[in-house]
């Protein structure tokens, strides 16, 4: 791996850091994500092709690696709380612009344990990392069109959970029909 | 756009996606509708409480082990036979280091499963062969091919000794308990011409009981880390004593526990 590739995928730490932790809803598991992904992707070069996005290509591996650890959490039968209320307490930290103030571990407590592995991904790509519809498309290789109906979806659902944790926080978007 | 704009149309609004035949018909003819207005603000709700729950995953600054690691990893194909000198030089810079238990395997696939089925008896310190059925099965955790079984959790566990990086592997399940056969776990680095050298083991009898003892051999930064990737597998201290640990040479190690519970 060339030394400009190298400094690319540490400049990318971060943004993949957050992402995994959008997926695990731990930090302490997103660290272990993001290092078996870069060992992953370090052994596995020859698969990435020049003048292409590295942060696609990392996303994905990241992606996958999440979704392959969840498997064998689910077949060891290991129940995981990836951040329970009840042992870490509430944030203390807050959204302020919602009517009703929302507690920032019930949003990530609900995105974890409340949204289909799929739907969390395009949620994470879009409304964490900011991508726009297309490179989260091309990031998953799925059409645009799915992209934006999971990217509704899911915050269908999220809203109408923060709204049963928190009534009159927000309001629920509503389906209005049509769409892709 | 004649027809009210649709759920996903308002989101893409919202978001800042919409074209701008769409931007312009949802400004001219929509905006004042109380639902499509309630339904943007919803939409851009959710988008500012994710980011703004997931931002610290980007705050926290890059483990300096982990850009190490990143820097110095060597995936370069095999030149020449494993040598003392090619150990040194790749303790110079940085090793893989894997801690595998081998009871884990059990849940690979049958083709890792059928490499490991001889080598599991045979896991000894010392070399291994480019070909030796251990070796390829280490390569493919490395490379993360046992995507059909367990998974190993990598993480850097500081430097084995002073100047190490190293990615020190374990695996969240395949752990002792209702194994009936001992399981190894053992700790295999490998340099930067891809060949594998077993550091230490550590093997757990099946049907353990609290007074067990068990050896380790090896150099003591490789038998602390070993040590500790059990212990942490266990949820346990990471002390010796708690452990049954002893190392090989001391008068009451055994290793060869097969007390029933």
């Amino acid at each position: 791996m060339s030394l400009e590739v190298r400094r690319e995928l540490v400049s990318l730490l971060p943004r993949l850091r957050r992402f995994a932790y959008s997926l695990t809803g731990s930090l302490d598991d997103a660290d272990d994500v993001v290092q078996t992904a870069c060992l992953r992707a370090l052994t596995r070069l020859d698969q990435f092709t020049p003048g292409t996005r590295l942060d696609s290509w990392m996303f994905r591996i990241v992606q996958t690696v999440t979704i392959d650890r969840a498997r064998s959490v689910r077949r060891a039968g290991i129940v995981g709380e990836p951040e329970d209320l009840e042992q870490i307490g509430y944030d203390q930290r807050i959204h302020e612009s919602t009517e009703a103030r929302i507690d920032l571990a019930i949003v990530r407590k609900a995105m974890v344990e409340d949204l289909p592995e799929e739907q969390r991904a395009v949620l994470a790509l879009v409304c964490v990392d900011g991508m726009s519809y297309q490179d989260a498309a091309d990031t998953l290789a799925i059409p645009v069109g799915t992209v934006m109906s999971r990217l509704a979806r899911a915050r269908r659902k999220l809203a109408a959970v923060l709204e049963a944790q928190s009534p009159g926080a927000m309001p629920r978007p509503e389906q209005t029909g049509g769409g892709h | 756009m004649t027809r009210a704009p649709s759920d996903i149309d308002l989101m893409a609004y919202a978001d800042g996606f919409a074209d701008p035949p769409l931007r312009r018909s949802i400004q001219q003819a929509w905006i004042a509708d109380a639902e499509a207005r309630r339904t943007i603000e919803a939409y851009r709700q959710t988008s500012g409480l994710v980011a703004d729950a997931f931002a610290d995953g980007a705050r926290l600054p890059a483990s300096n082990d982990l850009v190490a690691f990143i820097m110095t990893f060597a995936n370069e194909p095999a030149r020449r036979q494993s040598s003392a000198r090619t150990w040194l030089a790749a303790a110079m810079a940085g090793l893989a280091l894997v801690v595998v238990p081998a009871g884990a395997f059990v849940h690979f696939g049958d083709e890792l499963r059928a490499g490991l089925t001889h080598a599991v008896p045979l896991v000894t310190a010392g070399d291994l062969d480019r070909d030796a059925p251990l070796a390829l099965v280490l390569e493919r955790l490395v490379a993360g091919d046992a995507a059909d079984g367990a998974q190993p959790s990598v993480r850097l566990a500081g430097p084995l000794e002073p100047g190490f990086t190293l990615a020190c592997w374990h695996f969240e399940h395949g752990g002792v308990a209702g194994q009936t056969s001992p399981a190894t776990l053992f700790i295999a680095c490998r340099n930067d011409e891809r060949y594998w050298r077993v550091v230490t083991t550590l093997t757990i009898a099946p049907f353990a009981t609290a007074s067990s003892r068990f050896t380790i051999d090896g150099p003591r930064a490789a038998r602390d880390a070993l040590t500790r990737a059990f212990a942490e597998s266990l949820g346990a201290s990471p002390s010796h004593d708690d452990l049954g640990i002893e190392a090989a040479g001391h008068a009451a190690a055994t290793g060869n526990e097969t007390n029933a519970r």
